[in-house]
């Protein structure tokens, strides 16, 4: 039944299993991602976000289990085939990652220079036009070095390369953390109109709950029951059917709603029902 | 039982981080012919090894002349003729003093700056960030700066060996009673080409050395700041191990 491979799946997790020495980071962490679909991870911090990233675009090896990317799996790929694979793929890591010997411009040309071998009228059009599409006056930066610029400039330059080559199928790592918000909100637009404009396939990593809520077409809740099980999926569905699962699972209702103990809106919920013997709205506890 | 096996666990992580830079002495020099495409790059590297530390060359060479020449003095004590004094010097100073002092210096120097330089770049994922940009950072960050060692390291030892000379044969005129004309007469008895050749195929491996240590100890570095530190610190004292003894094998092999 396993030959019959959908065909829309574009990036298949199986079984994916990593631990570092004793450590179990990740545990039995399977999902599909479909043909221009914008899935979004979330989960807190140090559950292992990023690493299924890296696993995805193969900088690491699972311990157990498999990533299929069309079909092939990026596991078992030669050095070759990995290449080729990776040529599909783009990703924004969380700390930029930008060169820092080199200038904002560099930055985004050397890859299509050497990687893509585009001619330099067609880079120069790409970083004038990726630029721009971050909201940044290429004017101004391009001939800036990393060290420059802002955090959020420098995330922005990140987003730039990154989809300045084009990529099928996009991995962002937190793209708006430490962004305003004016600025995050113009970061999921170019990540919403790269999947309708481009069809590309895009899986974000995000704590933002608004910009989960505006990009996901399907949501991935991951979280470690403890300290030394490994995450595992706790929830994968819809935005919507989220909010659902969210009265079933204090933790991820604590998530979303960025309180820390969730207990503690529901004993204060039900001491003011008590009080005014009437249903009230969670939101109100939300400080 | 646990202990044994953290041990072997140990070891195995040891063995496979060993073999992953010997693997990758390989990829440097498969990517050779793709320098030319960037020769920029390498020139720049050429340039910090071979221009930028000509102060540093000259003053430790004409400091290790002086040396060598009140040391070589001490030794003959009057039972050698004072003609050999030349001859000494000069044959310590090509074959041996000046490419493995020079390799010393610049393994503190350039090891650990390019260990740094790539342990940060590690840590901060911009090596992670080029392989996923489909740019071989053993391509674009070693095989330059590889290329650019094994090319200006003879040259700098070169320079270093005229500059030690002088400094040599100052000491001699001013301090050893040696004039300059006997200095130079002894320096020329019992000289061959040979023995700058010796002194130029050490400086050049050395070069590989001191590059590719520092390299692969930058690209290997995890854990942050403090790993980069560490990875600085094992550059340098690899290095200057690997001089030591391949120093001893180029004689060996050569002698
Ligand atoms: N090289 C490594 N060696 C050991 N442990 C590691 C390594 N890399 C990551 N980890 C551990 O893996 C866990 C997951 O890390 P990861 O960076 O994926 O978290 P994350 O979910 O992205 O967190 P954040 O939201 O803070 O970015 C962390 O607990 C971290 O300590
Ligand atoms: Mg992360």
């Amino acid at each position: 039944m396993d030959k019959n491979v959908d065909e829309r799946i574009v990036i298949s997790v199986r079984n994916l299993s990593k631990a570092y020495g004793k450590r179990q980071i990740l545990t039995n962490i399977s999902f599909d991602v479909y043909k221009s679909e914008t899935l979004v991870i979330i989960g807190k911090s140090g559950t292992g976000k990023s690493q299924i990233l890296r696993h995805i675009i193969g900088l690491i090896k699972p311990d157990k289990g498999d990533i299929l990317i069309y079909g092939k799996s990026i596991v078992k790929a030669s050095k070759k085939e990995l290449e080729d694979l990776r040529k599909k793929m783009g990703m924004v890591f969380q700390e930029n990652a930008l060169f820092d010997f080199m200038t904002v411009e560099e930055n985004i040309a050397f890859p299509l220079r050497e990687a893509l071998h585009l001619d330099e009228e067609e880079i120069e059009k790409r970083i004038n036009m990726t630029l721009e599409m971050v909201d940044l006056n290429p004017e101004d930066v391009r001939k800036k070095s990393p060290a420059e610029l802002s955090g959020g400039m420098k995330k922005r330059v990140a987003i730039a390369r990154t989809i300045a080559m084009e990529p099928e199928i996009l991995l962002y790592d937190e793209p708006t953390t430490g962004l305003d918000p004016v600025t995050s909100d113009k970061i999921n637009t170019i990540i919403r109109s790269m999947q309708t404009k481009l069809n590309v396939t895009s899986i974000v990593v995000t704590h933002d709950m608004k910009s989960a809520n505006k990009i996901a077409d399907r949501i991935i809740y991951i979280d470690k029951t403890s300290e030394d099980t490994g995450a595992k999926i706790m929830f994968i569905g819809t935005p919507e059917t989220l909010a659902i699962e969210a009265d079933k699972n204090l933790r991820l209702k604590a998530f979303i709603e960025g309180v820390y103990d969730p207990e503690a809106i529901v004993l204060k919920k039900k001491e003011y029902e008590e009080k005014y013997s009437e249903k009230i709205d969670l939101d109100v506890f939300k400080k | 039982m646990e202990n044994s096996s953290s041990f072997w666990v140990r070891f195995y992580k040891n063995y496979e981080r060993l073999v992953e830079g010997i693997y990758h002495i390989y990829e440097t020099i498969v990517n050779i012919p793709l320098i030319f495409k960037n020769i920029n790059i390498t020139i720049k590297y050429m340039y910090e090894i071979g221009v930028e530390t000509f102060p540093l060359v000259v003053f430790t060479s004409i400091f290790v002349g002086i040396i060598t020449a009140l040391q070589a003095n001490y030794q003959f004590d009057d039972l050698v003729p004072k003609i050999f004094l030349g001859t000494a010097i000069l044959k310590a100073i090509v074959t041996e003093l000046a490419p493995v002092i020079m390799a010393l210096v610049m393994s503190s120097r350039y090891a650990s700056a390019t260990a740094a330089e790539l342990g940060t770049m590690a840590v901060s994922e911009q090596i992670n960030a080029m392989i996923v940009l489909g740019l071989n950072p053993i391509r674009f960050l070693f095989t330059p700066r590889i290329v650019a060692g094994i090319i200006m390291f003879p040259v700098i030892t070169i320079l270093s060996d005229v500059f030690s000379y002088l400094g040599a044969m100052a000491t001699s005129v001013f301090f050893l009673n040696v004039p300059a004309y006997i200095f130079i007469e002894g320096s020329k008895k019992f000289f061959f080409v040979f023995d700058v050749v010796v002194g130029l195929i050490k400086a050049a491996v050395f070069g590989f050395i001191v590059t590719y240590v520092g390299c692969i100890f930058g690209y290997m570095t995890k854990n942050g700041a403090k790993g980069v530190g560490e990875s600085t610190m094992n550059a340098v004292v690899w290095a200057d191990i690997l001089i030591l003894i391949f120093d001893f094998i180029v004689a060996w092999l050569l002698f």
